[in-house]
């Protein structure tokens, strides 16, 4: 294993540690796009309803290996549920996605194990210390003793998360401080994918602006990142694709490292989607 | 103001309903308070109707429960006051609006008396309606007895007041000191067994005996009435509202009036400054050891910290559980001797196995009680339902761990109360085995059903618990009242233990199944809160 971070805090992971964990799983076939980089993320034909109050009419999107993907639209349009879907915690009514090659219905286990979430709100487990929670993340997902280590050091220090203050409960941190052991959690087993629901709720500048990086390292490092967020200037400047969900589907994608105009007129495209239906 | 008083009142009874059942639960609510004011009124004036012929012994001891009430009412008065004023939730709400302190503390304050003077009166009037009807008081006296509660009530709010803000306090240190927290609790819970043990020998000297003269006794009376003439403030109350001493009013007021403003000064001051404070500790540096463990492992030692680190489970489960041997072994051995002399001997001829299978019976009911103290499986997730459906753990596993912890460890200390109550001869080695599988599989069919009903929680609502209600309460009283007619009919003791677990295992099977079949549906469905 080896986190996708900067050179200086690579973890390996030992041929033995990739025996030992045979409950993580192996990734299936690979499915290439025409640029010849492995979707990873694939949706398609996504349907989800609330009784009568239908939210994804028949979804459609492809995200790639290596890629900061925004995924952005107003409120209540269906991000949530769409990442929701994808993360296994809501069940859809039509559609197939699949997960590093795995199917989140068929083999939701194998999945899970391919990426890391973190959600708008902080869900952590309020009567345990902060370093109950990330040793529970990790015998989760079978992190070995020397990754661990290593793993939440980096990224207590990237995220400026003071080490000492894991040994307090939770309940007694801030909100932001909450929102930073989510972020080390749901990186500490170096997953495939990132997906990230509205992540900058409630941190102050400086940790955003080190969340930005990390995100954009993370990509760089082969791995892919989800993103969906409001703050639309946010993504402009970090992502490298971006889709537009409208009336239940993806009604536009921008390559935004192909087209650099579409990441200055971003906010103006998004404003003009919604008033233009 | 107004819309203040509705906030506190949400804040206080959180989880109410609207619409028609929200009718229904409030006409259950009246009749249960009817029916509680009935028994209450029927209870005392029978206590009465006996003592009445013991000089002094009707008012010592009306004074007596008097005393109990206020005791109880003062320490509710303490946690009411704790969730009115110091509500983290509600504090970090308040503070964005713009809503003047005095407002805040007067909307607290006028509830927080509101509350304490209804559910007062619903302890107290009764009372006076009982010894009003045995001993002929006039239509004033019950008209004066309606003020008693609001005139005790300042004293109580004050001592209340007082405290409220020591007790946050501790309560606030307990939090972050877990095996203290756990060891007072379970000192706390011990210390509430003894006094419970000496009423109820106390009650069993008097069904057993069926002879009043050897409790009231003139020692004993003069005893209570010495006690009670120092117990503050029913010793001000009882001259002022019963004895007609109007004189005692004044003194009341100045020593109750003068607790109550410094009460209430002291935590116009703490709210302020509970407000402005933070309360998380100065961090310290610790060595972390971690150790690769299974899943399995990881998903155990977490819900083993939910249940014991969440100061309500302390109280109600893990505390309990460790004075559960002690506490069956103080009610079946009590019952035991009630149905085993005076009248009763005789009805026993007619029902050979009514004492074993009552102790079977108790056996269940507290087991179960305190069982079900731990069985909200995913009521105690709270935010964290999304965790549970992202990790890669299949809900199966997930689901199995959460209804097995608790259910092992009632099924321990099962063992041992039923071993307790082996070696102390309160039951038969034939009752301890078939009360334990008996127990067993009553215990299983309630978890499951308590799963079944913890995995419908839908829209932030509270838990539907018809079905586990009717399972761990109508039921085991159905059995009891079937197995008496059997015995009546001389069917042996082991035959109808077997009935028992067989009628037990029948009508919870279907719900096993039902849980096994729907339950990945019903987990999916659960839901994640953003």
């Amino acid at each position: 294993m080896k986190l996708g971070f900067g050179k200086k805090k690579l973890n390996k992971a030992t041929a033995e540690d990739q025996v030992a964990e045979k409950t993580v799983p192996e990734t299936p076939a690979e499915e290439k796009n025409p640029n010849g980089k492995k979707t990873v993320i694939s949706i398609r034909n996504l349907h989800k309803a609330y009784g009568e109050k239908k939210v994804l009419k028949g979804l459609d999107l492809d995200v790639y290996e290596g890629e900061l993907f925004g995924f952005i639209g107003k409120n209540g349009i269906g991000k949530s549920t769409t990442i929701d879907c994808i993360i296994g915690s809501k069940k859809f009514d039509e559609g197939v996605i699949t997960l590093d090659g795995f199917d989140v219905k068929q083999e939701p286990i194998d999945a899970k194990y391919s990426f890391g979430y973190v959600a708008s709100e902080p869900s952590c487990y309020e009567v345990m210390t902060g370093y109950d929670y990330l040793e529970f993340i990790a015998s989760i997902y079978q992190i070995t003793e020397g990754d661990f280590v290593r793993n939440y050091k980096y990224l207590c220090g990237r995220l400026s998360l003071d080490e000492a203050e894991l040994s307090n409960p939770i309940f007694g941190y801030s909100h932001g401080m909450k929102q930073k052991l989510c972020l080390v959690a749901s990186l500490l087993h170096n997953p495939k994918i990132w997906m990230l629901d509205e992540p900058t709720v409630g941190l102050d500048i400086m940790a955003v602006e080190e969340l930005k990086k990390m995100m954009r390292e993370y990509a760089n490092h082969g791995k892919t990142v989800f993103v969906t967020s409001h703050n639309i200037e946010l993504v402009a400047k970090i992502c490298d694709r971006v889709a537009i969900v409208n009336e239940g589907k993806v009604v536009s994608l921008f390559d935004l490292n192909k087209d650099p105009n579409r990441r200055i007129q971003l906010s103006k495209i998004f404003m003009e989607t919604y008033r233009s239906r | 103001m107004l819309t203040l008083l509705i906030k506190d009142f949400r804040l206080m009874f959180s989880g109410g309903r609207g619409g028609v059942k929200g009718v229904f639960k409030a006409l259950l609510s009246l009749l249960f308070v009817a029916f509680f004011i009935g028994i209450e009124i029927f209870l005392f004036s029978a206590i009465l109707k006996k003592i009445e012929n013991y000089s002094n012994a009707p008012i010592a001891f009306m004074m007596l429960f008097l005393v109990i009430i206020s005791a109880f009412m003062t320490v509710s008065g303490v946690f009411q006051a704790k969730k009115l004023f110091f509500n983290e939730q509600d504090i970090n709400q308040l503070a964005n609006h713009p809503v003047e302190n005095s407002k805040m503390i007067l909307s607290k304050l006028i509830f927080l008396v509101a509350i304490h003077y209804l559910t007062s009166l619903l302890f107290e009037y009764p009372i006076f309606i009982a010894y009003g009807g045995i001993f002929k008081r006039s239509v004033w006296f019950y008209y004066t007895a309606l003020f008693y509660p609001l005139v005790a009530s300042i004293f109580e709010l004050g001592i209340a007041l007082l405290l409220v803000y020591p007790v946050w306090m501790l309560l606030q240190y307990l939090k972050k000191h877990v095996l203290l927290e756990f060891i007072l609790s379970v000192v706390l819970l011990f210390a509430l067994v003894i006094p419970y043990s000496s009423v109820l020998n106390t009650f069993v000297g008097l069904v057993t005996n069926n002879e009043l003269s050897l409790i009231f006794t003139e020692e004993s009376i003069a005893g209570i009435t010495n006690f009670v003439e120092v117990a503050l403030p029913v010793n001000f109350l009882v001259d002022i509202f019963v004895l007609n001493k109007t004189a005692s009013l004044f003194p009341y007021l100045g020593i109750a009036g003068g607790i109550f403003f410094f009460g209430l000064t002291i935590t116009i001051f703490t709210f302020h400054r509970v407000r402005n404070i933070t309360t998380n500790s100065k961090p310290k540096t610790v060595k972390y050891e971690y150790k690769k463990r299974s899943q399995i492992y990881g998903l155990i030692k977490k819900e083993c910290i939910l249940l014991t680190k969440n100061p309500d489970y302390i109280f109600s489960f893990s505390g309990l559980l460790l004075v559960q041997p002690f506490l069956l072994y103080l009610i079946v051995s009590a019952m035991n001797a009630i149905f085993s002399s005076g009248s009763f001997l005789y009805y026993m001829t007619l029902f050979p196995n009514f004492v074993a299978l009552m102790d079977v019976f108790l056996v269940i009911m507290i087991t179960l009680i305190i069982n079900s103290g731990a069985n909200q499986y995913i009521a105690i997730e709270e935010r964290t339902i999304k965790n549970l459906k992202t990790i890669p753990v299949s809900y199966k596993t997930q689901l199995m761990i959460k209804m097995m912890i608790p259910y092992s460890l009632s099924a321990f200390f099962l063992l041992i109360s039923v071993l307790v109550l082996l070696i102390g001869k309160a039951v038969t080695p034939i009752t301890a085995f078939f009360s334990i599988l008996l127990t067993l599989v009553v215990v299983f069919v309630f978890d499951v059903i308590s799963l079944r009903e913890e995995l419908n929680i839908r829209h932030g609502k509270p838990r539907s618990s018809y079905l586990s209600t009717v399972f761990s309460y109508v039921l085991p009283f159905a059995y009891i009242a079937l197995v008496m007619f059997l015995s009546y009919n001389g069917v042996s003791l082991p035959m109808m233990y077997l009935m028992g677990i067989l009628l037990f295992a029948v009508l919870g099977l279907p719900q096993v199944l039902k849980v096994r079949r729907r339950a990945g549906d019903w987990f999916m469905e659960l839901e994640a809160i953003n």
